[in-house]
């Protein structure tokens, strides 16, 4: 009797084990039998529709909407917002004329959303400056802003020589150009860690570089040579400049997708959805991803 | 209860043993796996500000954006798979024609071509790269079902083949008409003729064959197109004038689904410059340049005509009805 009763329990316990070894959850649609076409013996139904449907639209759909959420709750419709996109309708009704229905039917769309997806659209612009504006001591520590005037030279001898005459003040900036031959355009400009329109050696030596040093003259080893000076390496007073140099920067939309994400709690429960996010927006991912799509 | 643990101390310390094995085990494989969610009674896809959003409404969100193309296409794939059986000829096409493909990308993309397939798969409906060979058969069978539709339907599409000549606008143009009248007073042949005088470059090697057309072509010069239609087989037009082009002469070759079959295979021969010994070298359709590159339209007739003759249920769906008329364009009544 306790030999069986043994065996039982070792059974069940053994049957909880091996069903308890989950996959991946896949969520499916309750009423995925439903034939919504039949043609001769065969039904087409819903959830082969649902199948097909979430590898080509599950992650747009999901995209549109998480930023429809956010947007809402982040970005308030300006009167202004409204005027944009009362004028991006009028633009696209005089450009396309006698085209317009028909180019808003191909779209699946009417006036009014259209003009829903215009106010989205600039809401969703307004999102990076949000997340910068929240987090800009730790952004500013990661793209190292800082504002000088670079310019470049073919020659290292018309380089220095323009050095001199800035430092000596014989000549100004607009001289020096004129007179050494520089392709620049003499203006200030904002510099992060992004920026890839000079030589590593000129941006180090401006990073190195600080406001009392004037004028300084650098040989990259490309053969450019550059005469730069810094003007301003403070964050804080550089805030608004890099705010608008940020969001500029494709690496921080995408995170500023993910910090809303994150905020908003965006968490996925299907393994064919997640797989698809991943493979298109990987950034607005916040949870552990299934070893399945890592391994 | 002691007593019982103490007389099976070496059982309770076996089962201890794995029960703690067992939670090891749990733990272990469920590690790295997405857990699921549900709310009442359905499954949860995804959650954003405190709201689920269960399998139902993420498939009436996908469905906004492409669920009529999806079911549409799903539609044509259950129509052309009833209609047309996959036999091992068909599958060994499919399995050299993706085989094909694959070198193709291969070539063209390196290390990513299975992912630049199974996204233009996933675009045209299918679930990825795993289904090329699939795609390929279901293409091929649709072509198939096109071809039976056009041999079905061939006087009422008015197929036939055609051929022509063309001298264009410019210096001397009637003297250049006036040659191409010569030869044909002379007994030449058509073809010859086209070898001879036709100032199309991209038919004069072949003898003007143009290709088969029907009523329903519509990526041919108007006026060509009627001129064409108006022939008698046999029968050569004449001289045509298109703003566009020039001047025409056209030849209807074939316009009986037997004397069609024939002139294709001549002009296979003569292309590939083989003798009426090789024949059995040839394999031809003849309605395969029809359905490629003169009349788009005959797939979508062709799945409608035999959806309807394997009866279509859409379940008093008039707009799904509706919009897969659209979708394989039929004429509206």
């Amino acid at each position: 009797m306790s030999s069986m009763k043994m065996n039982r329990t070792m059974s069940v316990l053994l049957c909880a084990v091996l069903l308890s070894a989950c996959s991946d959850a896949s969520a499916s649609i309750k009423d995925k039998d439903t034939p919504i076409i039949t043609v001769g013996d065969t039904a087409i139904t819903k959830g082969q529709v649902y199948e097909k449907l979430l590898p080509s639209f599950g992650a747009p759909a999901v995209m549109q909407h998480i930023t429809e959420v956010i947007c809402d709750n982040e970005v308030e419709v300006t009167d202004e917002m409204k005027k944009t996109a009362e004028d991006n309708l009028e633009y696209y009704k005089s450009i396309l004329g006698p085209y317009f229905e028909e180019y808003m039917a191909e779209q699946g769309m009417d006036e009014e959303t259209f003009l829903d997806q215009q106010i989205l659209m600039q809401q969703n612009d307004r999102l990076p400056s949000l997340y910068i504006e929240e987090n800009y001591a730790e952004l500013a520590e990661k793209y190292k802003p800082i504002l000088g005037t670079i310019l470049s030279f073919e020659t290292m001898e018309n380089a220095n020589a323009a050095a001199s005459a800035l430092k000596d003040g014989s000549m100004n900036i607009e001289e020096a150009i004129n007179a050494y031959g520089s392709t620049s355009t003499g203006e200030s400009e904002l510099i992060t860690i992004d920026s890839r329109n000079y030589d590593a050696e000129a941006i180090a030596v401006l990073r190195a570089a600080e406001p009392d040093d004037g004028w300084v003259p650098v040989q990259s080893t490309s053969g450019t040579a550059y005469v730069l000076r810094v003007e301003e390496k403070d964050y804080e007073a550089l805030k608004e400049q890099a705010m608008t140099a940020f969001a500029n920067i494709s690496d921080v939309q995408s995170a500023a997708m993910k910090f809303f994400c994150s905020k908003y709690g965006f968490t996925v429960y299907d393994i064919d959805l997640i797989s698809s996010i991943y493979s298109n927006y990987p950034y607005i991912l916040n949870q552990n991803i299934p070893s399945s799509l890592t391994d | 209860m002691g007593n019982f643990i103490k007389k099976n101390i070496f059982l309770c310390i076996i089962i201890a043993l794995l029960a703690g094995i067992s939670i090891f085990y749990i733990y272990d494989t469920n590690t790295g796996k997405l857990p699921g969610k549900r709310s009442g009674t359905e499954d949860v896809v995804y959650e954003i500000n405190g709201e689920d959003i269960t399998a139902e409404q993420f498939y009436e969100q996908m469905y906004k954006n492409g669920g009529e193309q999806i079911v549409a296409e799903l539609f044509g794939r259950t129509v052309v798979d009833q209609a047309i059986e996959t036999t091992p000829d068909l599958e060994a096409w499919a399995q050299n024609q993706a085989a094909a493909v694959e070198q193709n990308y291969k070539y063209s993309y390196g290390a990513s071509y299975k992912d630049v397939i199974g996204q233009a798969l996933i675009e045209a409906g299918y679930s990825g790269y795993e289904d090329l060979q699939q795609y390929m058969l279901d293409y091929r069978k649709r072509i198939m079902l096109s071809e039976q539709y056009a041999e079905q339907h061939f006087d009422e599409l008015k197929i036939r083949s055609i051929s022509y000549l063309l001298i264009m606008e410019g210096e001397n143009t009637e003297d250049r008409k006036a040659a191409v009248d010569v030869a044909f007073a002379e007994g030449k042949s058509f073809a010859d003729v086209a070898k001879e005088f036709s100032e199309d470059t991209s038919t004069a090697y072949s003898g003007g064959v143009l290709g088969v057309i029907d009523a329903n072509t519509n990526n041919l010069d108007e006026a060509f197109l009627t001129a064409a239609l108006a022939l008698e087989e046999g029968m050569t037009s004449p001289w045509v004038h298109s703003e566009q082009f020039g001047w025409f002469r056209i030849r209807n070759d074939a316009s009986t689904p037997e004397t069609l079959e024939e002139t294709v295979i001549q002009q296979a021969l003569a292309e590939a410059g083989l003798t009426e010994e090789d024949r059995d070298l040839i394999s031809v359709n003849p309605y395969e340049t029809l359905v490629s590159q003169y009349d788009a339209s005959l797939t979508g007739k062709a799945i409608l005509a035999t959806a309807e003759a394997l009866g279509t249920d859409f379940g008093g769906d008039d707009e799904l009805k509706a919009m897969i008329l659209d979708y394989y364009g039929a004429e509206e009544e």
